[in-house]
């Protein structure tokens, strides 16, 4: 670690550490303290100051998953500080324009693609340590002893020796302004108190007594609220509106056309309501009579969607394509086959709370009240759209009611800034749950043919597996092979996978662990059919495929955990879930068992799922998770993140689909897209694998293996092998037998 | 003029009474513990007590509730000291939190009807309460938790 790389600033008497990946960023940083009189807390991570207050401004977002709270634990072990005292703040995202470093250290500077406890790791631990070395050579210098001589304890720099202490906050003044050491002194990791144990989020009782600040819930004095209609195609033009029927309606203030569309793709054309509350605005968009033009050609119905993609996936000519050994000239003459087809539709990120931001556009200033995963790049479209410098930018994140993955699009952004910048005045938008459904950001549609030819011994011989998915833009460029479809651990050769795409004219976006459910779900139910084929056991036959241990590439995520190879991590959580879910061990008459593995962000995870058939119906009633994720930094949370992301995944999987018809969305709401239900929940017993190896993320992991878990599980109770998502297309889903 | 009690206190409102008293709360009397979450009655997260029964506040409009004893989570105050809420707490139920002061509330109204609910009683209570970080499983041991903890 150079010294260049950490900036110990003197003003107004605190301690400030930041990252700074460059001696340009270094000095930005600087010149951005050098002008503050108070320290603004939210540019840099660690303020310590001289009264004793220690603040701790989270580079990652709070979505439900944590981070901010484990990232603390973190900081207060390596610092060697009351974990109990430590303000925990979020950032605004200043800092991530100020600092390029931040941006790399700290997964761009939010949350995603369950990143933070991989990145918070190495990069909170070192301004951990980079504050406490400097505080422990301020003290020895003051005492006269050598450095090395001096450790802490809980806020106190401390000699042996004599038994000299000091609490830190008297260090400050001194240590401000030191030069940065040139070697950082971690604590030895048995010393650390936090990690490891388990502990509430710091904002549990604000949740349970509804005190937590959602961006849904802001408010402003003189506050407007904006409710918009959009239109049902995502290209579409207003074509026009009733404008006297809705401001005939009480309480509505104006209404007039906007076009977020230009500037931002994901956003739709529409006609903004504005009210003196949210009923208002809500009670005028229905007197709109609003008509659309649709440019775009669509699909007139599901059956002529999936006829196209049919007709893609059979064409060949893939856009990306990979090979493995000699494929084409495989001999398969008395080999068996087995080809499959797997399709999943379009899915919605459903965060239970409603997007909604509040913005004031002052004309030379803006600022804004949102809930999002990555506030730098908000700041950045501010700026675009309104020439406004960021030094006159003010931006509040808070805590979202729910995101995985649906915060950090930017379309309900432009829409307010537009709305802000023809107001002047504080507005508050609101989308409702049918604009959430209806006006998203989607979950891949996708459809796969799998084709394994096999011998008598049952070895493949030769895989093949194709995928189709649909993109609103240049379908040549649906070519990404990875997360799921050919990094995958199984010893396929020779094999070929391929992929390509068609253009539907519905928006993408990320919805929790792009995009493994839809390459995950075919591979992985697929291998359950070959092994009912060859009379085998699943779980033996992953094991049996996957081969001897070695190391594969599997796309930028972190591998190993533990292990040279990385093959091996998979067998491990496979075979740790076969024994928490007693998975050799009869079940009653209706139940079955279904398995699953996969790798999915750095972390190993597989999945059990028990289901009960009865008068045609099943029921999940149980589920089992191994998960392999090197450290656990906070077992409760890291417990919540696996059980809540198998239930968004049998949730997703059992009941979730968006279908179109002429390319407008034919869901609204939660009786047209049902979400599981606690009735319908199961139990989910989670094991972690011991380790102390760097941690990987677990927001995302444990959500694709339970799509083909629960396929595969219905397969064990009734024999009916359902090969699409979402399963209750073919078969309905009970309340759990423990609430019958 | 819309007239009840709310939260043990007088409530005056000068509002359009077909305006659903989620909005009323939320906008109006600038109580926000109480979520709007899908404004159709199916996701639980706009719970409020109506003389003492669960109630969905956006499928309740305010003219319906004159003269009558309305409670919202903030009736629990600050400190989060219900043994619903320290259940919850105990328990770590909450990830995003956005559905919790409907659980909570959904719970609380269990309660105070049938002190020892079986799990039968508990999914018919609870079912009406989405939670989309799927915090079910943890929601049925804060029940039966909560339930002990009121017994003791």
């Amino acid at each position: 670690m150079k010294r260049r790389d950490f900036l110990i600033h003197g003003g107004a008497g605190a301690l400030v550490i930041t990252t700074a990946g460059t001696v340009a960023g270094l000095r930005a940083v600087n010149a951005a303290l050098a002008q503050s009189d108070t320290l603004a807390s939210a540019d840099t991570v660690l303020v310590m100051h001289a009264d004793g207050r220690v603040v701790f401004t989270s580079p990652y977002t709070e979505m439900g998953q944590g981070s901010p709270t484990s990232a603390a634990m973190i900081l207060a072990d390596e610092l060697d500080t009351d974990l109990d005292r430590l303000e925990l703040r979020f950032h605004d995202g200043r800092i991530v324009q100020t600092d390029p470093g931040f941006e790399k250290r700290f997964n761009g500077g939010g949350s995603g693609g369950s990143q933070s406890m991989a990145t918070a790791w190495p990069a909170i631990r070192e301004i951990g340590a980079a504050a406490r070395t400097t505080l422990i050579q301020t003290a020895a210098l003051a005492w006269g002893v050598n450095a090395r001589d001096c450790d802490t304890e809980a806020d106190r720099v401390v000699h042996g020796a004599s038994g000299r202490q000091i609490p830190y906050a008297q260090l400050i003044e001194e240590a401000a302004g030191r030069p940065v050491p040139d070697e950082l002194r971690y604590r030895p990791q048995d010393r650390y108190r936090y990690i490891g144990r388990g502990r509430p989020r710091a904002d549990a009782s604000q949740i349970l007594t509804g005190q937590a600040p959602y961006a849904i819930d802001h408010a402003v004095e003189g506050m407007v609220h904006a409710s918009i209609e959009r239109c049902p195609f995502r290209s579409g033009t207003v074509e026009g509106f009733d404008r006297n029927a809705v401001l005939a309606v009480p309480g509505v203030l104006d209404a007039f056309a906007i076009d977020p569309h230009g500037v931002e793709p994901s956003a739709r054309r529409g006609i903004a309501v504005i009210g003196r509350d949210t009923w208002s605005a809500l009670q005028g968009r229905r007197a709109l009579a609003p008509s659309w033009s649709n440019p775009e050609p669509a699909y007139r119905d599901e059956t002529e969607f999936w006829n196209a993609m049919r007709q893609r996936l059979d064409a060949g000519a893939p856009n990306g394509e990979h090979t493995v050994g000699d494929f084409d000239g495989a001999e398969l003459e008395g080999l068996a086959s087995l080809q499959r087809e797997y399709r999943l539709g379009y899915q919605n990120q459903t965060p239970m709370e409603p997007i909604a931001m509040t913005a004031h556009h002052r004309g030379d200033a803006f600022e804004l009240w949102v809930s999002t995963q990555y506030p730098r790049d908000f700041r950045d479209r501010i700026e675009e759209m309104t020439g406004i410098p960021q030094e006159r930018i003010t931006l509040h994140n808070t805590i979202m009611g729910g995101s995985f993955g649906r915060r950090f699009i930017r379309d309900a952004l432009t829409e307010v800034i537009l709305i802000a910048d023809r107001l002047r005045q504080p507005v508050k938008l609101t989308w409702t749950r049918e604009d959430d459904l209806r006006a998203g950001q989607y979950r891949n549609a996708s459809l796969s043919r799998v084709q394994a030819h096999f011998d008598s011994g049952g070895n493949v011989r030769r895989w093949h597996q194709r995928a189709v998915g649909t993109t609103p833009r240049d379908p040549t460029k649906v070519a990404s092979l990875s997360d799921g479809m050919s990094d995958q651990p199984y010893r396929f050769e020779p094999a070929r996978f391929e992929m390509s795409g068609i253009r539907a004219n519905v928006n993408l976006g990320p919805m929790r662990s792009p995009p493994h459910p839809a390459k995950l779900f075919p591979t992985v139910c697929f291998i359950d059919e070959l092994a009912h084929e060859l009379g085998e056991d699943p779980i033996d036959l992953h094991i049996r495929l996957i081969g001897e241990p070695r190391f594969i590439e599997q796309g930028e995520w972190l591998s190993g955990h533990g292990h040279e190879d990385n093959t091996s991590a998979y067998v491990e959580v496979a075979r740790a879930v076969r024994r928490l879910s007693r998975w050799d061990e009869p079940l009653p008459e209706g139940y079955g068992k279904g398995f699953s593995v996969g790798y999915i962000f750095g972390t190993h995870l597989a999945t059990v799922v028990e289901v009960a058939a009865r008068d045609g119906m099943v029921s999940i009633e149980r589920a089992w998770c191994a998960v392999n994720c090197g450290r656990v930094i906070n077992p409760d949370i890291a417990r919540q993140q696996v059980e809540g992301g198998t239930i968004y995944g049998l949730s997703s999987a059992m009941g979730e689909v968006l279908t179109t018809r002429d390319g407008a969305v034919q869901q609204g709401n939660f009786d047209s897209y049902p979400l599981m239900r606690f009735a319908q929940a199961p139990e989910v017993a989670v094991e972690f694998i011991d380790s102390t190896e760097r941690p990987s993320g677990l927001g995302e992991p444990a959500t694709p293996p339970a799509y083909p878990a629960l396929a595969n599980a219905i397969f064990a109770a009734t024999g009916q092998r359902i090969r699409e998502i979402p399963l209750n297309r073919h078969i309905r889903f009970a309340p759990s037998r423990r609430f019958a | 003029m819309i007239e009840f009690t709310l939260n043990g206190k007088p409530a005056r409102l000068d509002v359009d009474g077909a305006m659903p008293l989620l909005w009323a709360l939320r906008d109006h009397l600038q109580l926000t513990g109480t979520k709007f979450g899908c404004g159709g009655g199916f996701c639980g997260a706009c719970t409020v007590h109506v003389g003492g029964q669960a109630t969905r506040a956006c499928q309740v409009p305010v003219s319906a509730v004159s003269g009558l004893e309305v409670r919202t989570i903030e009736a629990f105050g600050t400190e989060a000291n219900h043994p619903v809420q320290r259940a919850w707490a105990e328990i770590n139920v909450a990830q995003c939190g956005y559905c919790q002061t409907g659980q909570v509330m959904s719970a609380i109204a269990l309660l105070e009807r049938n002190p020892s609910p079986s799990d039968g009683d508990i999914a018919q209570a609870m079912n009406g309460n989405l939670c989309r970080c799927g915090s079910y499983p943890r929601v049925r041991q804060a029940v039966l938790r909560a339930a002990e903890l009121s017994r003791s």
